[in-house]
């Protein structure tokens, strides 16, 4: 069983799902040293998108935020996956610098799929997103 | 993490288009996302990295404006100029041309009518191509830095057969008097024109000169999406263009709504002090003489006035004793910044400007208060006889 996903960068990675029902400010919503959102009132505020599969409607905010991206990969904070709601230049370019595996798909669906914390399988190069053929 | 390499620019411009990945070779770039106040350390880093990484500029590269002026940086904080010339340097190591400008039409990155270019900042993407008759998209800061590496960009929009033929004609029955009203117009039309690429008829042409028309069309980028305005008689190939059917009008009211929209009331006697600022885009000389033109008839002004404009319209201005004139009139010349000063960042003061694309972001991302005023109101309300 595995959910159809739109190829945005390719690559595969596998990882604890975060869902984000909001879109994310990388640039000032997120701490570029630690990857945890500090936007007020967010309701991921708090929480960090450091080596989760990251769920997210779309960014917001400045397009810088494809630099902070950048460097939260650099600094090995970054998302192992982003699984986007939508065509998003500011997280794709981002994605695309740091070789973060990148898809776009229905967040519906997903959440219908599979919850919060759950080990997803990201297969970018295929397009589809599963859970892991074994457990560990 | 992979080492930045030109696959990765090349996935950058991929990931813009759709469908057959296709490509047109461009014979400049120019770039924006240079200021530190708008990128910041992680831009800082990145382009850095890049710099590191021996990747080079494949074509004619010039960057926009920084936050600093490099001849008053005592002005800023000792950190942003030390970060902001960091910046400036990898730019330099790759190739770029040093501009620090928005303007690179005038004198830095020259262009002709039919040449392809990759251009982000979107003010000179507005004049390059509705007053010269060059090609570009309106690009982003990656696509841009892509493309410069590259040499082509994606083949989209613009650099498609069709992809600059308007959609919608525009009509406009009012006075226009001066360079605000200008202004007015063109964000007026990005506001109300959507993704449409429109066709501007202006019923009574008025002083229609190059100045005005670099405003209406950096207000235009400001508000709207399209990367090209056809204004009829002034756009290069204008006449062979099929004219669009459907139709819109805009309304004297409306240059004056949006007027108000930009505009705080100043009260009698503010706590605040009150800056005039000028060039933005950065001032052409025709631009910087009108200035010296409205300034003939006074002493200066009772406000501080800043100008802003590009280091070499600053050196050409400088034969013909422009610059002296204008300082002598108590107006300050910045260069290399744009009006996104650093300085300006920490001032408590009412910014009176004639550029609504100034007067759109220092509201937006400095939070200062703005008043909308023409050069000739200024010099009206604020000159010493």
């Amino acid at each position: 069983m595995s959910l159809r996903a739109k190829i945005v960068n390719k690559g595969f990675a596998e990882g604890s799902l975060l869902i984000s029902t909001q879109p994310i400010s990388f640039f000032g919503g997120v701490d570029p040293s630690t990857g945890i959102l500090v936007e007020r009132n967010h309701p991921l505020e708090g929480v960090s998108v450091s080596k989760r599969i990251l769920a997210v409607p779309s960014s917001k905010g400045s397009t810088v935020g494809s630099y902070v991206i950048y460097g939260l990969a650099k600094k090995g904070v970054a998302p192992l996956g982003i699984i986007l709601g939508q065509v998003d230049s500011i997280i794709t370019a981002g994605a695309i610098l740091s070789g973060i595996p990148t898809v776009v798909a229905n967040i519906k669906k997903l959440q219908s799929f599979f919850k919060d914390g759950d080990i997803v399988v990201l297969d970018a190069e295929k397009g589809r997103i599963m859970r892991p053929l074994f457990k560990e | 993490m992979k080492k930045i390499s030109r696959e990765i620019f090349r996935k950058i411009l991929d990931s813009v288009q759709t469908g057959r990945k296709q490509y047109a070779r461009i014979s400049s770039a120019h770039l924006s996302g240079i200021s530190y106040l708008n990128i910041g350390d992680p831009g800082l880093e990145f382009l850095e990295d890049l710099s590191n990484s021996g990747l080079r500029f494949k074509v004619k590269t010039t960057i926009n404006p920084g936050c600093i002026d490099f001849d008053s940086a005592v002005e800023c904080d000792p950190g942003i100029v030390e970060k902001q010339r960091r910046i400036v340097e990898s730019l330099r190591a790759m190739g770029a041309v040093v501009s620090l400008t928005c303007t690179p039409y005038l004198f830095d990155n020259p262009v002709k009518r039919n040449q392809r270019v990759s251009w982000a900042e979107s003010s000179a993407v507005l004049y390059a191509n509705s007053l010269i008759g060059a090609s570009t998209n309106k690009e982003g800061s990656l696509t841009a830095l892509a493309s410069a590496i590259l040499g082509y960009t994606a083949r989209t929009g613009v650099h498609l057969r069709t992809g600059k033929n308007p959609h919608i004609l525009v009509e406009y029955e009012g006075e226009l008097k001066d360079e605000l009203d200008y202004g007015l117009l063109g964000y007026v039309m990005g506001l109300k024109a959507g993704s449409k690429i429109p066709y501007l008829r202006l019923r009574n042409n008025y002083a229609g000169s190059l100045s005005n028309y670099k405003q209406l069309l950096a207000s235009f980028g400001t508000s709207g999406t399209a990367p090209i305005v056809w204004i009829e008689k002034v756009t290069p190939g204008f006449s062979k263009v099929r004219k669009p059917r459907k139709k819109m009008v805009v309304d004297k009211h409306e240059l004056e709504d949006q007027r108000k929209a930009l505009s705080e009331e100043i009260p009698p006697s503010p706590e605040e002090k009150l800056v005039f600022v000028t060039g933005c885009p950065h001032l052409s000389l025709e631009e910087a003489e009108n200035i010296l033109t409205a300034l003939g008839s006074v002493r200066g002004l009772s406000v501080e006035a800043w100008a802003f404009v590009s280091r070499r319209a600053y050196l050409e201005a400088i034969k013909k004793g422009l610059w002296t004139s204008l300082s002598e009139k108590g107006v300050r010349v910045f260069k290399d910044s744009c009006v996104m000063y650093c300085k300006l960042k920490k001032e408590k003061a009412y910014v009176v400007t004639n550029s609504v694309k100034a007067a759109y972001y220092l509201r937006g991302n400095f939070r200062l208060k703005t008043v909308l005023k023409s050069l000739k109101e200024v010099v009206e309300e604020y000159g010493v006889k």
